[in-house]
């Protein structure tokens, strides 16, 4: 149930709220970032109507209200109903960062070894995340890596990137 | 006429053919597979368009858009999990069906409705885009800023259960549109010396981000040890796998009505199948004979919910023909393509590409065609094959086509990288229950809006007071007003009454 009235707001509710007034509390700070960056944009002095610093200001705003008003109802435990926030500390931290550094580190691997060792890699990683284990494990990062290949750098024709370090795909090229 | 030649268009092009085949096919199959949506599996898929002609590509995408609805009733009646949002309400008499041993009749119900009800909706879409277009040409940049507003202001009022996140959601993409140079002016904004941020975001990694990274996320955040294992009931008797003519009779009206309703839900942007297929279903169960049965497994239970889902997709494309302004995230999606191909959408492309306008609406009908066959004839098979395939080989693999989904669009390493960051943003957004799509919708609307305001300024010597002297451009923003107003007032009279049930206690 969420908060309403007088009535004690339940565990679900007051997660959500808390979360609430850390994700307003973000868009606060990300709208002071952006509107103070917007007096970098320049401006003609012969603009006629509005220039080029107005929408992105307005916006800058209104988000930082819209974040006030979150983080205030946040603060006094208030939650819209079937607001329910379903963001865990814990698994994010467990499960998620894991699976996104291994995606920048992926795209590092990408630019230093090219694409097939690094997606080679980051797929015996990615199947190791999400818990694949035995034959599964051993097959499927190789036989994806080669099947995506062939679909996008040979049937697709896609502009394969040069590595910095070394290319695998030079070694079997000759 | 012009229908005739988009269907002579499609018939008499191999390549275009094939891809509307491969649409509907993979649609129903991206459907069907629990958290992987259509608009997911367009966002991947946009780059690929690139390679390929404009009318093929948006036939392609336009049919995915259509099965992958359907498909989602696959997974919903057989595994009680809907594959995707729009098909929430098909659980509540599906699964029942699929226990009673009646899993057969249940998908064969659920091809019928959803193809009836696309049928509507595209019927729809055919006339009503051309004749909203003749109105729209007369309008100019005030009406226009009115309409951005109007769209923005829905979408983020009614896209999530908080009015005040819906709405930051559209912000923040409208925000993020503001990166890169000036519409009018041409000065750089918020490039921060980048040079990769000097023309803005891709559209492609932003899709990429957050409809299809941030699933992965949310699949590895997924406790699978709690996922139910399915036992097949097989049917008592032939008859359970087959929808007989008086079953059909029963669902029409049902069918109709939902169809009805998810056609006028459809014109509303950002509202979607999820919301059309719960209100089709609530009014059902209201009206019918044996709505004390609903909930327990009966086939009206199925067709009008799945009649209304589908019966937004047509619809959903008017405000993108007539207006240039995309409704939903897949008519959004479908801008991008008609962008990447320098067709300008709007009221005009009646007459500069009627050919592939029309062309579209033939590989629409066709792929409905096409999703009713697999539907009818091969939907229990597609649930049990994706059943055997663990959902933790689908998801590592979808990370990496998305990695160089996100590449292809511009051959750009600081694209993939785009796409992992906005990955990130998207499952905060989706677990702290902001709206992806809103962002993704309002970040192809804003530059339009953007420019149409300034236009209007420039046209007015009394500034903002130019919307004053404009009925229309009031009209549409009074839409909104309203809109929000009922939805607070109604939240507030919820609130008393609960309030009073508690004192009373």
């Amino acid at each position: 149930m969420s908060s309403l009235g007088s009535a004690r707001p339940d565990a679900k509710t007051r997660r959500t709220a808390r979360h609430d007034l850390i994700a307003g509390l973000v868009l606060i700070a990300l709208s002071l970032f952006l509107f103070s960056a917007s007096f970098d944009i320049p401006m003609e002095s012969d603009d006629d109507g509005i220039g080029p610093r107005f929408f992105p200001q307005s916006i800058c705003m209104l988000l930082a209200a819209l974040g006030l008003v979150m983080a205030l109802q946040g603060a006094r435990k208030k939650s819209a109903p079937g607001d329910n926030s379903i963001f865990y500390g814990e698994v994010f931290v467990a499960k998620v960062l894991p699976l996104a550094v291994l995606s920048f580190v992926y795209l590092w691997l990408f630019v230093q070894f090219g694409y097939l060792l690094s997606t080679l890699v980051a797929l015996y990683a990615a199947f190791l995340l999400f818990g694949v284990r035995g034959k599964g494990l051993v097959l499927m990062p190789p036989l994806m890596t080669v099947l995506f290949y062939y679909l996008f750098f040979g049937l697709m024709g896609v502009f394969e990137p040069p590595a910095e370090i070394f290319n695998l795909t030079d070694l079997f090229n000759g | 006429m012009e229908l005739l030649n988009g269907f002579i268009t499609i018939f008499s092009s191999a390549t275009t053919m094939l891809f509307v085949v491969c649409g509907a096919v993979l649609g129903v199959i991206v459907g069907a597979v629990p958290g992987l949506t259509a608009s997911a599996a367009i966002a991947m898929l946009v780059p690929i368009t690139y390679y390929i002609d404009p009318l093929s590509a948006l036939a392609f995408l336009y049919v995915i858009g259509k099965a992958g609805r359907f498909g989602g009733s696959i997974s919903a009646i057989l595994f009680n999990t809907p594959g995707t949002t729009a098909a929430a309400a098909t659980i509540l008499d599906g699964y029942p069906m699929t226990q009673k041993g009646q899993a057969g009749k249940a998908l064969k119900t659920a091809s019928l409705a959803s193809a009836i009800g696309d049928l509507t909706g595209e019927i729809l879409l055919i006339c009503g885009a051309l004749t909203i277009a003749q109105f729209t040409r007369q309008l100019g940049p005030p009406e226009y800023f009115a309409i951005y507003v109007c769209a923005f202001l829905i979408i983020g009022s009614v896209i999530s259960n908080s009015v005040i996140k819906g709405i930051a959601s559209t912000l923040f993409g409208a925000m993020l549109a503001m990166v890169g140079i000036d519409p009018i002016t041409s000065e750089p904004r918020f490039d921060f010396g980048m040079i990769e941020l000097y023309n803005g975001f891709s559209l492609i990694p932003l899709l990429i981000g957050l409809f299809v990274i941030s699933e992965v996320f949310t699949q590895a955040a997924h406790d699978r040890s709690k996922d139910e294992h399915h036992e097949t009931v097989k049917a008592n008797n032939p008859s359970d796998n087959q929808l007989s003519m008086a079953e059909a009779k029963r669902c029409l009206p049902h069918i109709g009505k939902g169809a009805g309703i998810g056609s006028v839900v459809g014109l509303l942007p950002g509202v979607g199948s999820a919301v059309a297929c719960f209100v089709a279903y609530g009014e059902g169960r209201r009206k019918a004979k044996n709505g004390d049965k609903w909930g327990t497994g009966v086939v009206e239970g199925i067709a009008a919910p799945e009649a209304a889902n589908n019966a937004v997709s047509g619809p959903s494309m008017i405000p993108l023909l007539a207006l240039g302004v995309p409704g939903s995230t897949i008519a959004a999606m479908l801008m991008g393509v008609f962008m990447i191909h320098g067709i300008q959408v709007g009221p005009q492309i009646f007459e500069t590409s009627g050919d592939i306008v029309y062309g579209l609406f033939a590989a629409g009908l066709i792929g409905i065609v096409l999703y009713f066959i697999i539907g009818w004839f091969g939907s229990a098979y597609i649930g049990r094959a994706i059943e055997k395939v663990p959902a933790i080989y689908i998801y590592p693999s979808i990370l990496t086509v998305a990695f160089i989904s996100a590449y292809t669009a511009r051959s750009s390493l600081f694209d993939v990288g785009v796409a992992c960051v906005f990955g990130i943003i998207g499952y905060f957004m989706r677990t702290l229950n902001f709206s992806t799509a809103a962002t993704v919708i309002a970040f192809v609307l804003a530059p339009g809006a953007e420019q149409a305001l300034r236009q209007s300024l420039l046209l007015s010597d009394d500034g903002f007071l130019i919307f004053v002297d404009r009925p229309v451009a009031l009209i549409f923003f009074a839409i909104p007003v309203v809109a929000i107003g009922l939805r607070l007032y109604a939240r507030m009279r919820r609130e008393n009454s609960n309030a009073e049930l508690l004192d009373t206690a």
